[in-house]
């Protein structure tokens, strides 16, 4: 599980990140490789980690032209609705992710645990919705006062990303090898 | 099965990028869009023009080279900024400006008038369209007579501009070089004390707010003032000029009041008049509308 979490780790960092020189040298594919390795990995001991495993396939796939493009730079058209289709995308892996996560969680003792990843998965969740909604009417808004908004919004979403990171580091530290007493008093999520 | 508000908000979002995309694509422009300019220029040197385009606010391409007729120009470098300014936002468009240095226009006697401008963009792209007017002068005789000793302009509801002769002059016309095209669109009151207050017709074309002030607007319509007129010496001479109050376009404009002095040396004198305008978006569609149905009838 040790191993899991820390492939799922660098998957985001891959998929977060972006260094380009002529190509985008932290591919997405190769980090939705090493989440779906991740996943796969949990599925031995929490099935519902196999929903995470192929939206993981899925992202590999479609995030391949993005590779070539720097979608940073795109001016309306197609790109833009690729570039946004994969933002998306990111955000249903995670919703996976967390799915996966939850169900790995439920023991007596981890209720903190719990907490603070449903927290993480309400804000996550909460911030990336606004932020395709303002990506959506920035195609026909602008402006001073939208653009403070739009930025405001998008370091908010890299703050999301790197809580997300930190989530997953904690989770890794977790001791995985003492066996499950499931916790049957606290609702399944 | 409980619908998840995840999958709620999704749906949500993916709509939203949906009919923005939709919106978006139906109302881009094919190439950018020039407003009407009404502009005269001085053939110096290198002369500098200021030129004002609508574009879609994701288009990033710049103005290369234009062409007025045979004259050419290329947009000022301004070190690595960007070659445009923006300046104001309309939706889904952008109100770009383009300073230019041109070549020096050719030489001739009398003004040139330009009204159709061919822009080539860093894209590729290249539009040959309307302008408005872009008026190139003769050079301007700094040597010749000279009567005003005091000119003053002031800017309120109306542009006014005063004149005051330090000698006898006789005042043979006052008159723009768009007077053509601003036909019932611009309007020049000219106002002495020591002559009539009489309004005479008032002049066509003008909403009805407006002729409501300009009636009270002291002075007569240049265009029935008798000319040629004399004005003594110390004898203050009031030019108001205004635009109609549907007008958009980019206005620098020279007012040129041309005479003779007492020793009959001719003199030519400016007063400018300056304005931009200030758009609602839907005079912005409206320009849209103008402009690519002018394209379509060509």
């Amino acid at each position: 599980m040790n191993k899991a979490f820390r492939l799922m780790f660098w998957g985001y960092i891959f998929i977060f990140f972006r260094i380009q020189f002529g190509i985008d040298l932290l591919a997405d594919p190769i980090g939705y490789y090493l989440i779906y390795l991740g996943a796969d990995l949990m599925t031995e001991r929490f099935p519902a980690a196999k929903k995470a495993e192929k939206a993981a396939f899925v992202g590999i796939l479609i995030s391949v032209p993005g590779v070539f493009v720097n979608l940073s730079e795109v001016t309306g058209g197609l790109w833009t609705l690729y570039a946004e289709g994969l933002f998306i995308w990111k955000v249903i892996t995670v919703y996976y992710l967390f799915g996966a996560w939850k169900s790995a969680i439920q023991n007596v003792g981890q209720s903190r645990l719990r907490q603070r990843v449903q927290i993480t998965y309400v804000w996550y969740m909460g911030i990336h919705f606004v932020m395709m909604l303002l990506t959506a009417f920035s195609l026909n808004v602008g402006g001073n006062e939208w653009s403070s908004v739009f930025l405001f919004f998008s370091l908010m979403v890299i703050a999301m990303d790197i809580v997300l990171l930190a989530l997953i580091a904690a989770l890794r530290r977790m001791d995985w090898e003492t066996p499950i007493e499931l916790d049957e008093s606290s609702p399944e999520t | 099965m409980k619908i998840q508000p995840f999958w709620v908000l999704m749906a949500i979002a993916v709509v939203s990028w949906i009919a923005n995309y939709a919106y978006a694509e139906s109302t881009k422009l094919a190439h950018p869009i020039f407003l009407d300019h009404y502009i005269d220029v001085w053939r110096e040197e290198s002369p500098e023009l200021s030129l004002y385009y609508l574009a879609n606010k994701e288009d990033r391409s710049m103005i290369q080279w234009v062409e007025l007729g045979d004259w050419q120009g290329a947009p000022l470098h301004f070190g690595t900024g960007p070659e445009f300014e923006e300046v104001e936002h309309y939706g889904r468009y952008s109100l770009r400006r383009v300073t230019l240095q041109m070549d020096q226009p050719s030489a001739m006697t009398e003004a040139q008038k330009f009204r159709e401008i061919t822009v080539n963009f860093t894209d590729g792209a290249t539009v040959q369209t309307e302008i408005g007017q872009v008026t190139v002068q003769p050079p301007y005789d700094y040597d010749g007579a000279q009567p005003f000793t005091d000119q003053s302009s002031a800017s309120g509801e109306y542009e006014k501009t005063q004149l005051l002769p330090g000698e006898d002059v006789t005042i043979e016309s006052v008159k723009t070089s768009f007077d053509d095209v601003l036909q019932n669109q611009f309007f020049i009151k000219l106002y002495m004390r020591e002559h009539s207050l009489d309004q005479g017709t008032l002049p066509e074309g003008m909403s009805e707010y407006e002729e409501k002030s300009w009636q009270n607007v002291p002075g007569i319509d240049v265009r029935t003032a008798q000319f040629p007129f004399d004005m003594k010496k110390g004898e203050r001479l009031t030019i108001t000029s205004a635009a109609d109050l549907k007008l958009r376009g980019v206005m620098q404009m020279d007012i040129e009041v041309a005479g003779k002095t007492a020793a009959n040396e001719p003199f030519t004198t400016i007063a400018n008049y300056i304005s931009y305008p200030q758009f609602t978006l839907e005079e912005i569609k409206q320009l849209i509308k103008k402009r690519t149905e002018a394209k379509s009838n060509e």
